[in-house]
Order: structure tokens, then C-alpha cells, then sequence
């Protein structure tokens, strides 16, 4: 049984297709943010789409203090051969993920049926494979790639365990009750 | 192996394996030849394949005959154990980083223009390192048959038995110098020396004023080699008792997704318990009224039966009473499963509570399963946790 958490719905946008964002999170660049469907954001989230395309899939959840930002890298360009030019990435999230209260996000990919916990920071041109867990108040390194159906967390991140064979149906069950029981109050 | 146990949060329903741990319904499996639902622990795991968690190159056990533990072109950070990263200087040369704590080939001098040389360095500063060790071992077992033999030395050493005590303690002449080789017993000979002398001077080592030395990655020792990244493995699950297959992978050679062939979980052949409702019945709150509801999630139809536990279980783990069972037969029908509603059926259990801390609440569950060829049945105990209200 998921506890019932009710909102006001004075406190909430809710769009037809099933997203519910708060009056409080700062959304920039709307035009290049393509959300499916049925997701929660919470307050003081932040979605930086102005810098580059945003993609996110269905049933994400996005708890308080979360900064969605894309990736950087350098490079050159035509326009200027010799000096170098920052130039964003586009930030890919996919079905079913949990992302936890107070975190950074600035990661290339995350896959299906991921969870990420409070306070970590994940920095540039990370890619999450499906299937993973990472653990509270964790730092990912630029660069690092998290295979499928891991764990990881510490100061750097390190691989830590393996998750069972069923962690895509307990996250989808998880995320589908949670969406179920946000209900406006009555 | 990941636990979501620990995670979950009360109320919950737990199943119990016959080796007594219990897991999520979801993180069970089962074997439907020897008819019973198990834990991971008593399924037996053979390896699949390796794989690199970085650059995802992939090694499977039946078609590669040299198997290698570690990643030829993957390396770790031997101080913060991150994943190395290519570096290109200003001059165009190559080399590893770390992004966490700065850590360089550059400072041990392993760079060069040409990437594939780097490696070949690297492996070239391992076999330095190995030859070295090597040859300390050698000059130490040289070094002890020359004292056994020299009877002359021998007598040497017991005349100053003082020098040799305070190096070995207890130890056995022979034992004492296979521990320490030349540069050790040299350290400690400088240490003990230090220590006289401090001690004439009467300074204090753990003077309050000294400061220890922040962590500062810059100042790092700069001879320490990337280490080689290890492999990591994943596993087909076998059944102890009957050795059939529970869980196989598919061939593929990108790590990045692993597809299953065969898998049985015991989500798949059983219906699905929640815990809906619970509330307090009497104004005394000695009874507990709870709502469970069931859901039939496979493509199968079911029949369900509930068998109460004998009273010797109930006390030997002290659980309590249950009234109001449900009647003893369920039925999950074909009706309604191509057009894919999940079918439904809730019961009502009233618990007797004894002690108000902790809940718990168990039955043991018979399901025959009416598979089209055969008609199996599966057994297992389930534990329900409430908690406090």
C-alpha cells in the first residue's frame, strides 16, 4: 500500500497529457523540451532547456531542488578553427526514473528504470545505463559510464553491487503507484 | 547483489524461502519442475560472459578460449579508484587523467605522441616492478640458506641476540627474514634509530601542534602506476536440486543491454499480494483489520487455495492467530485476459495482536497453475509486515 500524497491543486500546472509541474520551478526554453507524459515535478526544479534539447520519457518524477541541465563540451567550429567554442549536448532521460530531493544533474543519458538519490551530483557527458541505482550523496566524475543494472555511490562513484534481474518491474510498479496515489486534495 | 529490501518501506509482504530469508515477491524465483519458489542464495550462478563497465567490450566464456581478468585499454586511478580518462597535451602527447583528483600519467613520465605506446609503456613499468619484487625474493632466500648454513654466523648471532630480538620478537630466525626484505629491515633499523633518539631529546610524537596533512591530490606521490580496470561478470541462474535453467542470457556483444532467453520468476507464475487497507477494529486495539488484495499479472488462469500454518510454526516463530480466512479456493478465469484487465479479488483478515511493536502475520499459499500442457503448483509462505500504527 503507497501512502496517498495529496497537493493543492492551486500549487500545481497540470497539462492534458498527465504532467504535473509546480507554480514554483523554473522551466527556461520550453521549445526544446519534449516531455511523453505523465510526470511529477516538484518545487524549486530547475529545467534548463534554453541551452539545449531536452528529451524526457514517461513516468519521471522529480522531487524538490533537482537542476536539470544539459552537458558541455569544447570544440571548434568553422566560424572559429582556432579557438575553442563551448557547445552543449542534448539530455536524454528516459521511462521511469526517480530523481531525489537536492540533486545535480548535468548527464547526456539516463536510462530506463534508473533511481537517483539525494544530493548527487552528476556531472558532464555522464551516461546512466538502465536498470541502475545511484546511492545517496554521490559524486559521478565527467565521463563515467554506469553499465546496466548497477550500483553506484561514493566519492567518486564506484561500482559497488549488481541489481537483481526484476529491478525494472519493482521501479515500474514504484513510479505507476506514485503517480496513481498524487492526487489533488478533495 | 542489490537488496531492495531495505529500501521498501512498510507495509509489506515478504516471501519466505525454506533457507529462512525473505525477499520481495518480486526478487524471487522459481522452478517449475521441482515446483517451489526460491531465493538467489539457493540458486547456483554460472558465468555468462565479461565485460568491461567502461568501454563495454565484452568477452563470453564458450566461444573465447584466453579469457583475461583485467581490460586491455581501461585503466583505474590508483589513488580515488575512478576511471582514467585520454589526456592530450598542448605538445600533442597522450596520456591518462582522472577528473576527480587530477591524477596524471604525465608525472611519471608516460606519455607519448603515439596513443598505442602509452599502453606499451605502462606494461613496460609493470614488469619493471614485478622483476624488482622478484629479485628481493630471490636475494632473501638466498641470504637465508647462506645463514643456515654458515654455522659460523650462527654463533655470531646468538652472541648478539639483543640486535636480532628487537627485529623478530618471537619469531624464528628463518620466518623473521621471509617477512622483510632488504629495504624493510633498513626502514626499520632507521626508525628504531629516530626513536633514540627523540627519546633522548624528549620530544613528544604526538604533539598536539602538529597539524596532519590535508588530502591534496596535487602533492600526491607521483610513482604510482594506473592500475588495470577489472572485468566485471554476468551469470545464467541454475536451480541447486535439479540443475535446469532459470535464468539465460542471450549472445550479444554490446554490453550495454543484456536480454534474457529463459526467465522464471516467481512474479510470473504467482499472483501478485498488496497490503490495501489497515485499520484498528476494536476501540481496545487488540485487533487489526487487514485488507489484502490480490492481482493475477501472468497470462494464465489460476486456482488459488490458502492452507493456514500448523500451530507448532506459529509458535516456534511466534506469529499470531488469523480468523476470518478467506474461503480456502480462488479462481482466476481466461475470461478477461486478451483484453488485458488485471484480474482482482481482495480478502479480509482480521489479526489478533500481541505484540504492538512489530506485526507480523503469516499463511502458507498452495497455487495450482493451469499451464496448457501440464498442470503445475507452486508452494511458498508469505510474511506480511505492518508496523506500527
Amino acid at each position: 500500500m503507497d501512502a496517498i500524497v495529496q497537493y493543492d491543486k492551486s500549487e500545481f500546472h497540470e497539462t492534458s497529457s498527465g504532467i504535473k509541474i509546480s507554480k514554483k520551478s523554473i522551466i527556461k526554453g520550453t521549445e526544446q523540451i519534449n516531455v511523453s507524459g505523465r510526470c511529477i515535478f516538484f518545487n524549486d526544479v530547475i529545467l534548463r532547456g534554453d541551452l539545449a534539447k531536452v528529451s524526457i520519457g514517461k513516468y519521471l518524477v522529480v522531487h524538490e531542488k533537482v537542476t536539470l541541465k544539459p552537458s558541455y563540451t569544447y570544440g571548434y567550429t568553422k566560424e572559429s578553427p582556432t579557438k575553442k567554442i563551448i557547445k552543449f549536448l542534448p539530455l536524454m532521460i528516459s521511462d521511469y526514473v526517480e530523481i531525489e530531493s537536492s540533486s545535480i544533474i548535468q548527464a547526456t543519458k539516463i536510462g530506463t528504470c534508473t533511481s537517483i538519490g539525494k544530493n548527487c551530483y552528476i556531472s558532464h557527458r555522464c551516461i546512466i545505463g538502465e536498470n541502475s541505482i545511484i546511492l545517496d550523496d554521490s559524486i559521478l566524475p565527467p565521463d563515467t559510464v554506469v553499465p546496466a543494472n548497477s550500483v553506484y555511490g561514493g566519492r567518486p562513484a564506484v561500482y559497488i553491487a549488481e541489481t537483481p534481474e526484476s529491478t525494472a518491474i519493482i521501479q515500474k510498479q514504484k513510479l505507476i503507484n506514485f503517480y496513481k496515489n498524487f492526487v489533488p486534495k478533495s | 547483489m542489490f537488496q531492495f529490501k531495505k529500501i521498501a518501506k512498510l507495509p509489506l509482504i515478504l516471501i519466505q524461502c525454506e533457507c529462512g530469508r525473505e525477499f520481495l515477491q518480486e526478487e524471487m524465483y522459481c522452478c517449475l519442475s521441482c515446483q517451489n519458489s526460491m531465493c538467489r542464495y539457493c540458486t547456483s550462478n554460472e558465468i555468462f560472459c565479461y565485460y568491461c563497465r567502461n568501454c563495454g567490450d565484452v568477452q563470453i566464456t564458450s566461444e573465447t578460449s584466453n579469457l583475461t581478468v583485467n581490460c586491455s585499454s581501461c585503466f583505474e586511478c590508483p589513488v580515488c579508484k575512478n576511471v582514467l580518462r585520454r589526456q592530450i597535451d598542448t605538445e600533442k602527447n597522450y596520456g591518462f587523467t582522472c577528473s576527480y583528483c587530477f591524477y596524471t600519467t604525465r608525472t611519471i613520465g608516460v606519455t607519448d605522441p603515439n596513443f598505442q605506446q602509452v599502453y606499451t609503456k605502462i606494461n613496460n613499468a609493470y614488469k619493471q616492478e614485478y622483476e624488482a619484487e622478484y629479485k628481493d625474493f630471490q636475494d632473501q632466500y638466498n641470504r637465508i640458506k647462506s645463514i643456515e648454513n654458515n654455522n659460523f654466523l650462527i654463533k655470531k648471532q646468538q652472541k648478539n641476540k639483543h640486535v636480532l630480538k628487537s627485529l623478530t620478537q618471537s619469531w624464528t630466525k628463518s620466518e623473521a627474514l621471509i617477512h622483510y626484505s632488504n629495504a624493510d629491515i633498513d626502514k626499520m633499523t632507521k626508525e628504531k634509530n629516530l626513536k633514540v633518539v627523540l627519546q633522548r631529546y624528549n620530544l613528544d610524537l604526538n604533539n598536539k601542534q602538529v597539524e596532519l596533512q590535508d588530502f591534496n591530490p596535487s602533492q600526491q606521490s607521483s610513482t604510482l602506476l594506473p592500475i588495470p580496470l577489472g572485468l566485471l561478470s554476468r551469470k545464467n541462474r541454475k536451480c541447486r536440486k535439479c540443475q535446469k535453467l532459470i535464468f539465460t542470457l542471450q549472445p550479444e556483444k554490446n554490453s550495454k543491454k543484456f536480454a534474457y532467453s529463459v526467465q522464471n520468476l516467481h512474479y510470473d507464475h504467482a499472483p501478485y499480494l498488496q497490503v490495501g487497507k489497515v485499520s484498528y477494529v476494536n476501540k481496545e486495539k487488540t485487533e487489526l483489520s487487514v485488507v489484502i488484495q490480490m492481482f493475477n499479472k501472468t497470462k494464465n488462469a489460476m486456482e488459488y487455495s490458502f492452507q493456514p500454518l500448523d500451530q507448532q510454526i506459529l509458535e516456534q516463530y511466534k506469529l499470531l492467530t488469523v480468523k476470518n480466512l478467506p474461503s480456502p479456493n480462488f479462481t482466476f478465469n481466461n475470461d478477461n485476459i486478451e483484453s488485458d484487465v488485471q484480474q482482482y479479488q481482495k480478502f479480509e483478515a482480521i489479526l489478533i495482536i500481541k505484540d504492538a511493536t512489530k506485526i507480523q502475520f503469516a499463511f502458507s499459499v498452495s497455487a495450482k497453475i493451469k499451464m496448457p500442457m501440464d498442470q503445475q503448483q507452486l508452494n511458498y509462505n508469505v510474511n506480511v509486515y505492518i508496523g506500527t500504527l
